[in-house]
């Protein structure tokens, strides 16, 4: 055990055997993919929603739809406003071409595809958080208990079950379960928060649909 | 409207995060293993201390602890030499420490054999502190352990019978007062816990002291060392701490002294 104090981790990673570094390999690749995609989704969403805020104030002072696409413009990333440019692109196509009624179904066509295409934009990457939240410490008890197997194996091959054989085998083993939970923390955490924060994104979605619907056809 | 431009550039972002995210694990990892460096730096191992048991070097059986049965209790000074293995000592007990002879050893007769030759070291080495000479402690350990070899059973054990080539082992049956004393002392400074080692196996250590005159020892040699760092370490440690040691009897002669032991996680042997 002093032996290992003196490198700590790295000795203890150094004893582990191959599987045990394989499920180590790979909890620490779930680790880093998941902060991407929290790191990436968390500015991602928040623009959309800061640029969402900012479009229907605009939206609610200006009540004309041409000037509403122009100063939309500005807000590309904002899923209310690319929303709103679809459907003000379908309803410019075909305002001259179809009644009212036609007219109608094709925006509101045009619209609810939108909003759907906005609704996967927004969860892409999102399920994999799920995934290694919920696979990441079975992934790292799998490693322990491989460990643990090999440490008793030696156990056997040394003839002595005192603590000075035992401890630093299942030591080693246990590494892989903190590091799945450490990989597993912060993605069921990440996950919560961007499922909460797409929901509500997609609530406004449906919300303000059916008035940019009206906005066009009462231009 | 996601177009295939807008897809790359998430494609492009999502790889700069990953390429971040990977960069930070490399980073903590880094600094977990320099804080548990500082750590320990800063905050040593507390010393685990296991008193072995030291085999006087030529005494017969296992030197002392807890129980040796196959003894027998009663009154004689030195019991039944059990068997010639090499040192084993069993348990972890102190033998009684040679360098403070300021205790009284109690008057009445142990029942070991071990506890006799701790009582009648105890009482040597008062006589020698009285005198300053090393004659009462050499005549009288000499004949104790006449006395013990005279009772044993088979060749004594420890030191290797028959005078062995090398520095270790050449004591044979009933050894050298000196050198039982200078292991004792030694024995005393080595702070030393088993369960450091993941593996008793293999753990030996053959270290050559050379001793001057005076008993300083003037220079360590290891000519086996162990696959434990911590093992080899704490034996240079005790050696350097038991420097000087008692000055080397007269018929040592005058010139410095090669002695070697061996260090096991059992104990120390001649």
């Amino acid at each position: 055990m002093n032996e290992n104090a003196g490198g700590g981790i790295a000795s203890m990673l150094m004893g582990s055997g191959p599987v045990v570094i394989a499920v180590l390999a790979v909890l620490i690749m779930f680790s880093i993919i998941s902060w991407a995609i929290i790191a990436f989704k968390f500015g991602y969403i928040r623009k959309s929603i800061k640029e969402s805020q900012d479009f229907l104030d605009s939206f609610f002072e200006v009540q004309n739809v041409d000037r509403m696409f122009s100063a939309s413009e500005n807000f590309r990333t904002g899923s209310l406003p690319r929303v709103f440019r679809a459907g003000y692109v379908e309803y410019s196509s075909m305002r001259d071409k179809s009644t009212v009624t036609q007219l109608r179904e094709r925006v509101t066509l045009a619209v609810k595809r939108e909003v759907n295409s906005e609704s996967k934009r927004l969860t892409h990457l999102v399920p994999f958080l799920a995934t290694v939240g919920n696979t990441a410490p079975f992934i790292g008890l799998f490693g322990t208990v491989w460990g643990i197997m090999s440490s008793f194996q030696n156990i056997g091959l040394m003839k002595s079950a005192s603590l000075a054989a035992v401890a630093p085998g299942i030591s080693e083993a246990l590494i892989a379960t903190a590091t799945g939970l450490v990989a597993a923390i912060p993605a069921v955490m990440g996950y919560n928060y961007l499922t909460q924060k797409i929901g509500q994104v997609e609530r406004d979605l449906e919300d303000f649909a059916p008035d940019f619907i009206d906005a066009y056809l009462n231009q | 409207m996601s177009t295939r431009e807008e897809l790359t550039r998430d494609q492009k972002r999502f790889a700069v995060w990953v390429f971040i995210a990977a960069t930070a694990h490399a980073a903590l990892v880094v600094l977990s293993f320099l804080m548990q460096l500082y750590y320990l730096r800063t905050h040593p191992p507390v010393k685990i201390v296991t008193v072995s048991l030291v085999t006087l070097p030529g005494t017969p059986g296992p030197a002392g602890g807890p129980a040796v049965p196959e003894q027998p209790p009663a009154p004689k000074p030195v019991a039944e030499v059990p068997a010639p293995k090499p040192l084993e000592p069993p348990a972890p007990k102190k033998i009684p420490e040679p360098a403070p002879a300021k205790k009284i050893v109690p008057e009445e007769k142990p029942k070991s054999d071990k506890a006799d030759l701790a009582d009648a070291l105890s009482r040597l080495k008062k006589q020698t502190e009285s005198r300053e000479a090393g004659k009462g402690i050499s005549s009288s350990l000499a004949s104790l352990q006449k006395k013990v070899a005279s009772q044993g059973k088979g060749p004594a054990q420890g030191s290797g019978s028959g005078g062995g080539g090398g520095l270790y082992g050449q004591g044979g049956g009933a050894s050298d007062p000196y050198k039982s004393k200078i292991a004792g002392i030694i024995q005393n400074n080595w702070t030393f816990s088993e369960q450091m080692l993941r593996t008793t196996r293999g753990m030996e250590v053959y270290v050559a002291i050379n001793i001057l005159p005076n008993g300083t020892i003037s220079q360590i040699r290891f000519d086996q060392r162990a696959s434990s760092e911590y093992l080899n370490n704490s034996v240079k440690v005790a050696l350097q701490k038991s420097s000087p040691l008692p000055a080397l009897p007269r018929e040592y002669g005058s010139k410095p002294y090669w002695i070697g032991f061996v260090f096991t996680p059992e104990g120390v042997t001649k």
